[in-house]
């Protein structure tokens, strides 16, 4: 019985398996290196006016709006806004104010998980562009209490096309390649369908590892799994060819920033009757009440910053834009102490910040407060997020800033 | 684990893994308890132990078979007439509401229809109710009792449950009265060459013909789109459906039983009579003694007309059931009848050349001419069927 | 030729089981073959809405 089970099964197992090798060595390596050499693509051409010269994009939903954020860095009369869930609507938030009150141009771009990683990787997308650029980085606290971007975040941000340009671009440093490369190959697991350019920079952080290690045998199982630096001819150009829009500026303006802030803070303040938290009624009946009517009670969770994902983003965040010499400015956007009643507890993580940037020279309005007293009530319409108050501070530092203007 | 309870025959790793364990279990009962558990007791406790563990809808099952049980016994114990309408009515009333119920569409609000639906419509329904006619016409006069445990090994056996082959009482019966017996090299060596069949048939050539042919064609409304997804869905229905049955008869092997195979080269068929002995040959075998043939044997008590016309409207009727076993939509029903017309239609040409001693179609051409044109023909005839049967066309 | 024939069966079954496991369920041929379509990037992360 056991002649037979090895004549009719164990043999032609074997000879298949060997038919097996020698077809896909034949056939299928060919097919792959055959894309490689013989298939050049056509480069991807983005082209049109920028139209877009105030308000935010919540997200980089199509070309039309890849091309006028580009537009936006390129153009060195536009600031260009990098936020998250502060991002809103009002009159009062800078993409909407200082356009309205002197035509200046401004954009954002972000809302909610919209963190340093996925600005990295838009920044870098527009290298050709970003020299010298006019940018604003709204640090939110929770990003540091994320413990960085996730996945589903980075699918939604990071466009096909921003990091089509990035693998190309070979005026960008390595470091950048090997720092988005090694988020995915931190994350890959929580991926369904990698893109080329995906595995291409996890390729290239795979490789920086290994010159660390020697043994081949290693080294030669990583070539043969990850084969994304094989493939980078197949990863096709992308270009911008923008037509750059300029406003002209109203002659000089006075914006009494002060008397409106105080107002605003004012009715803020005055509209509040169901807590002491100087947080807007709606917020606070609907996420700060648990369901025995009783006041909801949360603590910030310390954070170690020598691990911290969102705190290693953003030191190459630093040295990039230093790098490019950007005009860049950043604003630290508290927690509420009132009802965070720890906050003085990311006092070390904001003075890691604020140290960083000024030893890069980098211009930065704090607004962190670690208790009740160093708070201003009013600067957040919540536990977070800018009030209009808040945002009208932030106007007269933009202004100030970048058109000279107290 | 969201797998409890949502695991049908083949349809996932976990079944696979069951069946593992319960081939596991009879083998390690057979040879290292030397058999000291009686085979048709352990068969029933694994299979009931799918049932109440994976299986879907549990309850409605054991329900079900009881139900069939207990209208059995009493049809056979009191029922003496030997007019078979009234018993198979009996027995078939859960497949008339399954089928019945299927076709009335629910909004959200009918809560009353919904819950019916939910009740009747269990999977594998269609080839138990089947399975248990069968065991009646065939056991009715035999004498002795028919325990519980036989007869829920024979509806609910596992590797069988959901869509066939149709097995035979008597058939299984033996095969479980054999017990460990049955287990051996032959059977094992058979088991694996319908498992590696199986394998390829359905998760390879299915899958690829479904994944870069099926998927891709786009509905222009041209011939060309139709033809294509003709004769494309036609192989895929084969590859799937014949892999299906070769993975339950390959189970049922491993397990003692000697499952009958279903397909055996369909598309070589030269004519209808010999296709419905290749393809889903366990349905044709079950139409054929337990309809066409009560059906002819009735018509000619009545002397009703000609032999051929006989033939020709048990033919018919038979098809046409068929059609509606697989569903009360008009596509099925159609398909069904098509089958029908084809079967009569072969029939007739079979009675013309008896009746003129040589053939009126192909006259004097070569035989090997003759095959190669017949395979043809009824190749698309089928694949024109199985197009409407596939529900795309209306 | 029984022999033959049953051990050239059973090699192509094998064969074709080998071929179609590894391309239709162990790696994803559709990047090799097509590399310059676009891969859809999902993330198997659902996320629950934080505030920031």
């Amino acid at each position: 019985m056991l002649k037979k089970i090895g004549v009719y099964h164990l043999l032609p197992f074997i000879i298949a398996c060997l038919f097996f090798f020698i077809s896909y060595q034949l056939i299928i390596s060919d097919l792959i290196d055959n894309n490689v050499d013989v298939k050049p693509l056509e480069t991807k051409i983005i082209s049109g006016a920028q139209t877009q010269l105030k308000d935010r994009y919540a997200r980089l939903d199509n070309d039309n709006y890849e091309l006028n954020y580009i537009a936006s860095i390129k153009n060195k009369k536009q600031i260009t806004l990098f936020g998250s869930s502060e991002f809103s609507e009002s009159p009062y938030v800078t993409y909407n104010f200082l356009p309205s009150k002197k035509n200046a141009q401004i954009l954002g771009v972000g809302h909610a998980h919209h963190q340093i990683l996925s600005i990295l990787i838009e920044l870098l997308a527009a290298h050709p562009e970003n020299k010298g650029s006019k940018v604003v980085f709204f640090l939110s606290p929770g990003w540091f209490g994320a413990q960085g971007t996730n996945s589903e975040a980075f699918v939604e941000f990071a466009k096909p096309n921003f990091l089509n340009r990035i693998v190309n671009d070979s005026s960008i440093q390595q470091k950048y390649k090997v720092h988005i490369g090694r988020f995915i190959d931190l994350k890959h697991s929580e991926f369904e369908g990698v893109s080329i350019s995906m595995n291409y920079l996890r390729g290239v952080y795979l490789d920086s590892q290994l010159s660390q290690i020697s043994n081949t045998q290693l080294e030669q199982f990583i070539n043969k799994n990850f084969s994304g630096t094989k493939h980078k001819a197949i990863i096709p150009k992308v270009e911008y060819q923008l037509e750059l829009t300029y406003l002209t500026p109203p002659p000089s303006i006075i914006i009494n920033y002060d008397s409106i802030a105080h107002q605003l803070k004012n009715e803020f303040v005055a509209n509040i009757t169901s807590n002491n938290l100087y947080v807007n009624d709606d917020y606070y009946t609907k996420y700060l009440l648990k369901d025995d009517g009783t006041e909801r009670e949360e603590l910030i969770t310390e954070i170690d910053i020598s691990t911290n994902e969102e705190y290693q983003d953003f030191k190459r965040l630093v040295e990039y834009v230093k790098e490019r010499e950007m005009e860049a400015s950043f604003i630290i956007i508290p927690y509420n102490p009132y009802y965070f009643k720890n906050a003085d507890i990311y006092l070390p993580l904001i003075d890691s910040l604020t140290s960083t940037l000024e030893s890069n020279n980098l211009p930065y309005y704090n607004l962190y407060a670690g208790d009740t007293l160093s708070y201003d009530p009013g600067v957040l319409t919540d536990v977070m997020h800018f009030g209009d108050y808040g945002w009208m501070k932030v106007n007269k530092y933009i202004d100030s800033l970048y058109y000279g203007n107290d | 684990m969201t797998t409890l309870h949502d695991t049908l025959p083949f349809t996932s790793g976990l079944f696979f893994q069951y069946m593992l364990i319960c081939i596991a279990v009879v083998f390690g009962v057979k040879y290292v308890l030397k058999g000291k558990l009686p085979y048709k007791y352990v068969l029933a406790f694994l299979t009931l132990v799918y049932i109440s563990l994976l299986f879907t809808k549990p309850f409605h099952l054991i329900g079900l078979i009881l139900y069939l049980y207990i209208a059995s016994l009493l049809l056979r114990k009191f029922y003496k007439n030997d007019n078979l309408v009234l018993p198979i009515l009996v027995l078939s009333v859960p497949i008339f509401l399954m089928k019945s119920l299927s076709v009335i569409p629910a909004t959200d609000e009918a809560t009353l229809l919904l819950t019916a639906k939910n009740i009747v419509q269990i999977a594998g329904l269609s080839y138990l109710v089947f399975k248990v006619i069968s065991f009646y016409i065939d056991e009715r006069r035999s004498k002795g009792v028919i325990s519980l445990i036989d007869f829920f090994n024979y509806t609910a056996f596992v590797p069988t449950l959901l869509i066939g082959p149709l097995d035979r009482f008597k058939r299984f019966n033996t095969n479980v009265q054999n017990g460990y017996d049955n287990i051996n090299k032959k059977m094992i060596g058979k088991g694996w060459n319908n498992l590696i069949l199986g394998l390829l048939y359905k998760f390879i050539i299915a899958e690829a013909i479904r994944r870069y042919v099926l998927v891709n064609l786009v509905d222009d409304g041209t011939l060309i789109y139709h033809l294509s997804y003709m004769y494309t869905y036609l192989l895929y229905l084969f590859f799937d459906f014949a892999g299906y049955s070769l993975l339950a008869m390959s189970f049922g092997n491993f397990l003692g039983i000697d499952v009958p195979y279903n397909f055996d080269k369909p598309f070589l068929a030269v004519n209808p009579k010999e296709f419905w002995k290749k393809w889903h040959k366990t349905l044709g075998d079950w139409l054929n003694d337990y309809f066409f043939k009560p059906i002819f044997k009735y018509l000619t008590t009545k002397k009703y007309k000609t032999s051929i016309t006989r033939q020709n409207i048990a033919l018919m009727l038979t098809f046409t059931l068929m059609g509606f076993w697989n569903g009360f939509e008009l596509h099925y029903i159609v398909s069904g009848m098509l089958f029908g017309l084809y079967s009569v239609i072969h029939n007739y040409y079979v009675y013309k050349c008896k009746r003129t001693k040589k053939d009126v179609v192909f006259g004097d051409m070569n035989s090997k001419m003759v095959r190669i044109i017949s395979i043809f023909i009824m190749f698309n005839a089928v694949a024109f069927a199985i197009y409407i049967f596939s529900g795309k066309l209306f | 030729m029984g022999m033959i024939k049953k051990i050239a069966r059973n090699t192509l079954i094998y064969f074709l089981l080998i071929l179609g496991y590894v391309y239709l369920y162990a790696i994803n041929i559709d990047a090799v073959l097509n590399p310059s379509k676009e891969q859809e990037v999902k993330s198997k992360i659902d996320f629950v809405y934080q505030q920031f």
